[in-house]
């Protein structure tokens, strides 16, 4: 009885439920006005994909990001910038354990380390320009906090970081090894941690506040002024990218777009009329589907519905567009046991004025893997 | 009076000088004996003469008052004290000499009046003479008596032709059996001092028991209100003959503060839609609950510091899909006991609070089967109780099952969502009772509950890609539960109480699960032995044995305190499967001690094993409570002081999920408070309260959190008349933890500064009730977040969230709820409709905060707006 109550109580069985009625008798959120994540106004990336979702330790890992530039006024180019340093299992697996300062004397974050990335390149700069030298691999614990300490504050970093939307780094050996052990993973693994920043100015070095918070981003986009841009001129990602010695994943495949049912000419794009409607919910809509084959539907070794049926991967769509609007800003294509949803499609309605714009099709996996489409929108 | 004895003839008790020894001779209370000696100094008689003496003769006695001291004193016994009289010739008591002190004024009684008494003088041989003789008076207890009145709990009004039995405990032979006149009085007199037991009983009304401790030369002044049981009383003009509106603040007999509902009042405060357990959620010390959830934030503790049991016997879950309705529906109810601390050693393994529900018992009164069936939008119960043949045994039978998954379905279906099984919910209470007599009675009882749901979402939640795809929950238990209860005699009590049931978790979300299948077995046995007059002991066994099977595959929940490393269930999940068993053993001693009128002193022990800390868990528990006054006003104090251990949970001491080297929470509770009566119908409470925390197990470091909780509770009662019923209560408190050492002390999302609820509800005539609620509420803390960062692997942005945690209050809570109920009666049965409205002025109350994707830009969320439900029911 003790078990089922405790367990019942924090285990948000009830409360998940409860959250899931009670959007239709609880709290209220909608309507709240803003603006759509699937609406692209700025600068943002998108997706990263790593050639191996699933790296093996000592794999050189190929990544390649999705940006896109939403923004009216482009005069400042957006530079991808990666920090070159590549966080290996910080404490945790937290991803700000691997520059938040307590963390760069925590003798907690025993497990954390961070290696220059070996090898690492990227299309538009070399990983041995990296100015602020790093300390050697496997430094140990808060090395990434160590190194910005030793930074004096605002200092220009783009100059010194390699850029491009590609980047590569090569896993450590004993990436997996040097992971504290787990109970009850399903298996050992080790975690690398790329941090990236897509920006219309350049980056320099942030002080922390010393408040203690460690979620405090070290870097920040600046203009020529030396002020912080706004929100929609740069973003700051991270990618993780699991190690394990024995499983590796692959990316999905998207063998077409389709149109009302009826596949797309990626490279011609999608050609429609603009909304002549005083309503926009008047507008006609089309629908959308990417076709996801189900070969991509992957089994995942370590998913099992507690009966001992394995299960296989969630694979989802994002969308994005520079014009008009969508329906939905994500659907389900597959779930992990009632595989391939019936109807994943998602409704675009056209802007209502001419012009040229772009779609993203972002197809991900829940093991890390991703693939997307990028369709030209020619609106008549 | 006093034989007169030749000295010769006897020494003793012949009349002796006055040294001598002296006879005695038993005399009445009041009354006084004497015997005459001869003194010492007077000459030898001639020898040849015979000397006839003749001892002092009593002419006058008044009597020796019982002193007041000894009443004060509380002296049950008789006391007997020995004088020595020295009488002069003419008959006058010259000088008293006590021989043994007895105290408590009765030397001094006994003296006053031996120097009033008024003899015929001692002679010799006719011859006046003075003389010395012994005395004694006997004093007995005064006689005590028990004035009242048996009156009608909903009207106040006299109940004539009751029969009231006293018996005295210990001495059954000793009962008297008085009818109540026309307006209810009742009187008994000329009672000895001691317990005595007080049965009443009235037809058509509940027999009610009471146990009266009568002190020597007092008067006792006792109302006895009755209910009536089956809640249907003969309808008059003007007046709501539904079901008794109550709501009893008793008197605790172990604890610092019980509040105890009835189930009136359960079903009409507004804003609660009649649901069982919200309604505590109104009482001083509970926190408001977001929306329409029905969490238990007692004092400042997390909900699942709470425990709740069906008459003794713990159940798992509170309510349907965690806050729709309680598991138990109000019509099944008979009360709801409510401890919000500093509880008795009866129970354990929380430190929040207790709530123990009591299920009605079957009434079979005119032999007749009664039900009741009720709808609203949610869902639909019935309910049917009476008596089996002439078997001798009652049953009640009820039920209830929700039925918006006819609406809900349609609408999940319209999002996209595919639902393979609607959102449903059942539960299930079914009793059988004999009553072999007035002390004895055996009850088997099964009750359960089930909710279900299964959905398969098509959208993906931008935050948390994965939290969508298949989400499955079934959660159900089941108890068959059986309880013996017999007062062997008048100093012993038995209660038992076994339980044997089944809970089951069925819960995925996505490729996560768990999984849970358990056995409890439990028994509750308590043994209450007076032990001597105002000694009594309460030991009991709390036992609980639980097989369990649990499987659960999610990633390990972030610290308290410190922020998420990224989208919950993107995270590696950690799985893990055990079966294992709960075993937590209690047993339990405590006294209840009434060492003067008035006061009652309960001093505790409990003792807890856990068998996943392995260790024990030593709890000494007190509480005293102290009458300042005797009968209207009454002015109580009172305080408690105690220790409560909370074993870890599973999860705490799991090794994947937990720590498996953890022990217990523990708890140590402090409360003084006052009660007053202002009138008759209102009173007012106040009690103080500090809980200290320690050794509070922080996820996967161990027990290294500290905190505390704090507060003032005040609660005014109008207690249930013919009208009316209502109260205002008002908490202030602060609930503070330390995640470790060297980590900030910080409030917790159970912190509600400011708690105010003033409700009413007041019966109109002919059938219509009106009731209101307001409450005001501090907000809740949340902890804002300011820009993100984003995660590129699955498309969400991670908000970056400001330190320290709960760090800013959402605003004020306030809103105003109605209720109107409406009752037609006919003879044999009842027809009613009531109509509930929430948040009636529609203010948009603040429950949360929306982010835009990225975290810069926010709105308030609010609750539920204006929000009526209606509801109808019939009863036979």
């Amino acid at each position: 009885m003790r078990i089922t109550r405790a367990l019942t109580k924090v285990a948000f069985a009830s409360v998940l439920a409860g959250a899931a009625l009670g959007s239709v008798v609880g709290t209220s959120a909608c309507g709240t006005g803003f603006d759509s994540v699937s609406k692209l106004q700025g600068v943002r990336i998108l997706a990263t994909k790593a050639d191996k979702p699933f790296a093996h330790p000592g794999d050189t890992v190929n990544l390649e990001m999705l940006v896109a530039d939403g923004r009216a006024d482009k005069t400042r180019p957006v530079t991808v910038s990666w920090i070159p340093a590549v966080c290996t299992n910080p404490k945790l697996d937290l991803y700000y354990a691997c520059f938040a300062p307590q963390y760069a004397s925590d003798g907690g974050a025993s497990d954390a380390s961070l290696a220059l990335s070996e090898g690492g390149t990227s299309a538009g700069g070399d990983a041995g320009d990296a100015g602020p030298q790093a300390p050697a691999a496997n430094s140990g614990a808060g090395a990434l906090a160590s190194i910005i300490a030793k930074i004096p504050p605002h200092t220009n970093l783009t100059p010194f970081l390699p850029q491009g939307n590609t980047y590569s780094f090569k896993v450590p050996a004993d990436i997996v090894s040097s992971h504290v052990v787990t109970p009850g993973a399903a298996r050992p693994y080790g975690l690398a941690i790329l941090f990236n920043y897509a920006c219309a100015g350049h980056l320099e070095l942030v002080p922390f506040d010393g408040s203690g918070n460690p979620l405090q981003i070290p870097i920040g986009c600046y203009d020529d002024f030396g002020a912080e841009v706004k929100v929609d001129d740069g973003v700051f990602g991270l990618l993780r990218v699991y190690s394990y010695a024995d499983v590796s994943n692959a990316n999905p495949v998207i063998d077409s777009l389709t149109q009302d049912d009826v596949a797309v000419d990626l490279k011609a794009g999608i050609t429609l009329d603009h909304c002549t409607e005083s309503r926009r919910r008047d507008c006609k809509k089309i629908k959308l589907t990417p076709v996801v084959p189900e070969a991509s539907w992957e089994q995942n070794p370590d998913s099992n519905d507690g009966q001992g049926n394995i299960q296989h991967e969630e694979i989802w769509v994002d969308y994005y567009s520079t014009i008009g609007d969508l329906g939905d800003d994500a659907r389900l294509l597959y779930d992990v046991g009632a595989g391939k949803i019936k109807k994943p499609e998602v409704e675009f309605q056209p802007p209502s004025d001419p012009g040229e714009g772009t779609l993203y099709v972002v197809v991900h996996d829940n093991r890390g893997g991703v693939e997307w489409l990028v369709v030209p929108l020619h609106v008549k | 009076m006093a034989p007169a004895v030749t000295r010769a003839q006897a020494p003793s008790p012949a009349p002796t000088a006055p040294d001598d020894n002296p006879g005695t001779t038993a005399v009445p209370r009041g009354a006084s004996g004497s015997i005459i000696t001869a003194p010492k100094d007077q000459p030898p008689p001639p020898p040849p003469a015979p000397v006839v003496v003749i001892p002092p003769t009593l002419k006058r006695d008044d009597g020796a008052e019982y002193p007041h001291q000894a009443i004060v004193d509380k002296i049950k016994e008789g006391v007997i004290v020995g004088l020595i009289l020295e009488v002069d010739a003419t008959g006058v008591v010259k000088k008293v000499t006590v021989e043994a002190a007895a105290g408590h004024g009765f030397d001094e009684a006994a003296v006053a009046a031996a120097q009033k008494l008024v003899f015929e003088p001692a002679t010799r041989n006719g011859k006046p003479i003075a003389a010395k003789i012994r005395h004694k008076y006997s004093f007995a207890p005064p006689p005590s008596r028990i004035v009242g009145k048996v009156a009608s709990d909903s009207k106040d009004k006299g109940i004539a032709r009751a029969i009231v039995t006293v018996t005295a405990n210990g001495k059954p032979g000793e009962k008297r059996t008085i009818t109540t006149d026309d307006s209810g009085a009742w009187k008994v007199e000329g009672l000895t001092a001691g317990t005595y037991h007080v049965t009443v009983q009235a037809q058509g009304y509940a027999t009610r028991e009471s146990d009266e401790e009568v002190d020597p030369g007092t008067e006792i002044d006792l109302t006895l209100r009755l209910t009536r049981p089956n809640q249907k009383p003969v309808a008059q003009p003007g007046d709501d003959p539904l079901e008794q509106v109550e709501v009893k603040v008793d008197r605790p007999p172990r604890e610092v503060v019980k509040r105890t509902l009835d189930q009136r009042e359960i079903s009409r405060i507004p804003g609660t839609g009649g649901d069982a357990l919200k309604s505590l959620q109104n009482l001083p010390g509970v926190a408001r609950s977001p929306g329409l959830g029905g969490l238990l934030i007692v004092r400042g503790s997390a909900p699942q510091d709470t425990q709740v049991f069906i008459d003794g016997t713990a159940i798992p879950l509170v309510y349907h899909f965690g806050g729709l309705s309680s598991v138990v529906p109000t019509e099944s109810l008979d009360r709801i006991d409510f401890y919000p601390g500093n509880f008795s050693s009866q129970y354990g393994r929380a430190m929040g609070g207790i709530v123990d529900v009591g299920i009605k018992d079957p009434e079979a009164k005119d032999k007749k089967i009664h039900g009741l069936a009720q709808a609203d939008l949610i869902d639909a119960r019935m309910l049917a109780q009476g008596p089996i043949g002439d078997t001798g045994l009652k049953f009640l039978v009820a039920g209830r099952r929700s039925y918006f998954d006819v609406w809900l379905k349609p609408t999940l279906e319209a999002t996209g969502a595919g639902v393979s099984a609607a959102p449903v919910y059942y539960d299930y209470q079914a009793l059988v009772q004999k009553d072999f007599s007035s002390r004895q009675s055996l009850r088997l009882m099964l009750f359960g509950s089930d909710d279900n749901l299964k959905i398969l979402t098509s959208t993906v939640n931008g935050s948390d890609p994965q939290l969508g795809g298949g989400i499955g929950l079934h959660t159900a238990f089941w108890r068959l539960q059986a309880r013996y209860k017999n007062r062997i005699n008048d100093a012993t009590e038995l209660r038992v109480t076994g339980a044997v049931g089944q809970d089951t978790i069925d819960f995925n979300l996505g490729d996560n699960y768990l999984r849970v299948a358990s056995v409890p077995i439990s028994t509750r046995i308590e043994l209450a032995q007076k032990l001597a007059q105002g000694v009594t002991m309460n030991f009991g066994i709390d036992w609980l044995y639980a097989p369990y099977d649990v499987a659960v595959r999610f990633p390990p929940p972030s610290r308290p305190g410190e922020p998420p490393g990224g989208p919950f269930l993107t995270r590696p999940p950690l799985e893990t499967h055990v079966k294992d068993a709960t075993y937590t053993p209690a047993f339990y001693d405590e006294l209840e001690l009434t060492p003067w009128r008035g006061n009652r002193i309960v001093p505790g022990m409990r003792v807890d094993y856990a068998k996943n800390s392995k260790s024990w868990d030593l709890q000494p528990r007190f509480v005293v409570r102290q009458d300042l006054t005797t009968g209207f006003p009454r002015t109580t104090v009172k305080g408690g002081a105690g220790v409560y251990s909370q074993p870890p949970s599973p999860q705490q001491s799991d090794s994947v999920f937990g720590n498996p080297s953890v022990r217990s929470n523990r708890s140590t509770q402090y409360d003084v408070g006052v009660e007053q009566e202002i009138t008759r119908p209102v009173e007012i409470a106040t009690d103080v309260y500090y809980k200290q925390l320690d050794y509070l197990i922080v996820q996967g470091l161990g027990n290294v959190g500290t905190g505390r909780a704090y507060g003032i509770e005040t609660l005014i009662r109008w207690k249930p008349d013919k009208r009316f019923f209502g109260w205002l209560a008002y908490t202030i408190g602060r609930s503070e933890r330390r995640d470790g050492p060297g980590q900030p002390l910080r409030e917790t999302q159970y912190d509600q500064t400011h708690v105010l609820t003033v409700l009413g509800s007041y019966r109109l005539g002919w059938g219509f009730e009106f009731g209101a609620r307001f409450r005001l509420v501090s907000g809740n803390l949340y902890t804002p977040a300011n820009g993100s960062i984003y995660d590129e692997g699955v498309g969400a942005y991670l908000p970056l969230t400001s330190y320290p945690p709960n760090n800013t209050r959402l605003p004020m809570f306030h809103q105003l709820d109605l209720r109107v109920d409406k009752v037609w009666t006919a003879p044999n049965s009842k027809f009613s409709v009531y109509a509930d409205i929430q948040n009636v002025y529609n203010h948009g109350n603040v429950e949360g905060v929306s982010y835009n994707f990225n975290s810069t830009q926010s709105v308030y969320a609010t609750g539920i707006p204006i929000l009526p439900s209606i509801g109808v029911r019939g009863e036979l």
